[in-house]
């Protein structure tokens, strides 16, 4: 059990109430399909990644890569009808055998989601603070309703959002973007969640409103410990905020290191393809469309799932299917040449 | 908001002066009360007399200012075949037709708010596709035809109910029953569909990663952004049940505004029909006004929109 109790007064941004042993979200060989009309679609291959406490992880990949699929199954938040197998623990708990009353209190209080955009994500028709309040309120039963306002009001000023009473009295189609990714944060804040998972925080933002809210997920990073998850086809997020890097094609795990390493030198051809076709910031660092495309959920292709767009593709790529394995000290690659790929392409990086 | 009702309620009165002009048309179009009233071997001095008396001697546009004024003054003059002020006999009808809409009504809403959420929580399961299959049945049905299976079984063969209206609360039963599977079947499956597509929306999602309860995810969250698409339909609604009053109510011996509509028409009898086709249009106008301004009150997006 959780301390909750001690800490009933509403204060700043507190540490997480989760923590102990273990990674804050493991991966283990996960598989997910989604029924279709044709068939059911494999969306993830076996996906596992690990992400340790306190980490800030970057799961990127193009769309349809699964980054956004493993987000929401490491929740249990997958439509209907989807298949999940493998193993998901998330803050300690096995996610895929939870009964679901635990599962939502696991979502009420240690593992919180921020979605793309944000406008979606908040509710068209209640005022802001009547959100944030549930939101503090499902995560402690035991708060009163002035004591969540209090703890709410703290937390919205704790991500640099002006007048907060005023906020709480808004609609959401009453503010920008940006103050709208930090009332999604902050609503995900007052759970003081042991990990924050983040599908495409930025994505649907400006530039300069992508950085204050890559900052601020990392300042909650370094001052709470919180473990971070960010999903993202934007290597600018990754560079700057990520410790680790997953990279994701095709519903598997690629290649996956420390990000600085991973972006100077790539053990896969498809992270060499993702820089070279990002040619310097001018352009935004941003995931430029590689020829091809990548094979859809319903093929199932013999050997490597890039072989078809691989710039140094070898025969047996197309029969064999290659597994993630060490080629480094902290580094793993599904390249069956992983070896061979030796120094940094020209101009990919940084 | 506010400059919002008004511009709405100056549409009423944009509605009444449109209503008594298509009736007055209409009317004079249909033929001569004055010689339906007399005896059909009379002389033509009583027919002008008769004339005279109903104030149809005339000039037409006098006649039609008249009319006009009376949408303002409420005041529709005697009725032709009665003898009587037509607002008051309109007045008097109304209550029993009330008594027959607004419970179909209130039903309706139950009960499809009922089966819709029912059926789209389990939108690709069996019991959830009986469900729709049993609205598009019932949707089906004519409500006048259930209405007269209904007599024949419960009054005539069974004796459990009366056959026609005015013997109290248990005349109602049948007319409020078959309005209310008709009114049903089309409203349970835009509740339905609607809460579908509100359970496929961010903000729902956003209440599961909160871990709110099931029930709270559904009342708290979809239902809200359900809600007014449900609630503009239920103006239109309100307009189906009163003209099938029109029908049901000559049908089973019920003494509401839509028996009496018929029978002024059928009796050309003008003030008689102005009064109670302007009364139902107006109550119609009104309930969807009213439905418009919830909707407004219920979504803020919209109250911003009209402030701009």
């Amino acid at each position: 059990m959780k301390i909750r109790g001690a800490v009933k007064t509403a204060a700043t941004l507190r540490p997480p109430a989760g923590g102990g042993a273990g990674a804050a979200l493991a991966m283990r060989d996960v598989e997910v399909s989604l029924p279709s009309a044709r068939g059911s679609l494999r969306i993830l291959r076996g996906v596992t990644f690990t992400v340790g406490r306190g980490e800030v992880v970057a799961v990127a990949g193009e769309s349809g890569s699964g980054k956004s699929t493993s987000i929401l199954a490491a929740l249990r938040l997958l439509p209907p009808g989807a298949r999940v197998t493998g193993s998901i623990v998330l803050d300690g708990e096995d996610v895929l055998a939870m009964p679901r009353r635990g599962l939502r209190g696991l979502r009420a209080g240690r593992a919180r989601l921020v979605f793309q955009d944000p406008w979606r994500a908040l509710h068209p028709m209640k005022r802001i603070g009547a959100q944030l309040v549930e939101s503090a309120r499902t995560a402690d039963p035991g708060l009163s309703a002035a004591a969540a306002r209090e703890l709410v009001e703290h937390t919205l000023a704790g991500v640099g959002i002006p007048d907060p009473p005023a906020r709480m009295r808004s609609y959401p189609h009453e503010i920008s973007g940006g103050q709208a990714q930090r009332i999604v944060i902050a609503m995900a804040l007052v759970a003081r969640p042991a990990v924050l998972l983040c599908d495409e925080p930025t994505t649907a933002l400006d530039v300069t409103t992508q950085a204050q809210i890559l900052e601020l997920l990392r300042r909650l990073n370094r001052e709470l410990g919180i473990s971070i998850v960010i999903a993202t086809h934007d290597l600018d997020v990754i560079a700057d905020v990520a410790d680790r890097l997953v990279v994701m094609y095709a519903g598997e795990v690629v290649e996956e290191g420390p990000t600085a390493e991973v972006l100077s030198a790539p053990r896969h051809p498809y992270t060499w393809s993702l820089l070279r076709a990002a040619p310097g910031a001018a352009e935004g660092g941003r995931l430029r469309a590689i020829e091809g495309r990548p094979p859809s959920p319903a093929e199932e292709p013999a050997g490597c799932a890039f072989a078809a767009r691989c710039p140094s593709v070898h025969e047996i790529c197309t029969t064999t299917r290659p597994e993630p394995r060490h080629v480094l000290p902290g580094r793993a690659s599904a390249c069956l040449r992983a070896e061979g790929y030796g120094p940094v392409p020209a101009g990919g990086g940084r | 908001m506010i400059g919002y009702i008004v511009r709405r309620l100056l549409l009423v009165a944009l509605v009444a002066c449109g209503v008594t002009t298509l009736l007055f048309v209409l009317a004079r179009l249909s033929g001569d009360p004055a010689e339906l009233l007399s005896p059909p071997e009379a002389p033509p001095e009583v027919v002008e007399a008769t004339r005279i008396r109903l104030g149809l001697d005339a000039p037409l546009a006098v006649q039609y200012a008249k009319a006009l004024a009376s949408s303002f003054t409420l005041d529709f003059g005697q009725s032709f075949a009665f003898h009587q002020p037509a607002a008051q006999m309109v007045f008097q009808r109304l209550a029993p037709s009330l008594w027959i809409v607004v419970p179909s009504i209130v039903l309706s809403v139950l009960l499809s708010f009922a089966i819709g959420v029912a059926a789209a929580l389990r939108p690709s399961r069996l019991s959830g596709r009986l469900l729709m299959a049993g609205t598009f049945l019932t949707g089906s049905v004519p409500y006048f035809w259930l209405a007269l299976l209904l007599v024949l079984l419960f009054a005539v063969n069974l004796g459990w109910l009366p056959a026609t209206g005015g013997e109290g609360f248990t005349s109602l039963v049948i007319p409020v029953t078959a309005l209310t599977v008709a009114a049903v079947s089309t409203s349970a499956r835009l509740a339905r569909g609607q809460l579908l597509d509100s359970f496929g929306e961010g903000y729902v999602l956003t209440a599961r990663s909160k871990g709110v309860a099931p029930w709270r995810v559904l009342l708290g969250h979809a239902l809200p952004g359900a809600l007014p698409p449900m609630l503009a339909w239920l103006g239109i609604e309100f307009s189906f049940l009163f003209s099938a009053l029109l029908v049901l109510e000559p049908l089973l011996g019920y003494n509401g505004l839509g028996a009496l509509l018929i029978r002024s028409v059928a009796n050309q009898d003008f003030p008689l029909v102005q009064a109670s086709v302007f009364c139902m249009a107006m109550l119609i106008t009104l309930v969807n006004i009213g439905m418009d301004v919830i909707v407004r009150l219920v979504d803020p997006r919209l109250r911003t929109k009209a402030a701009t």
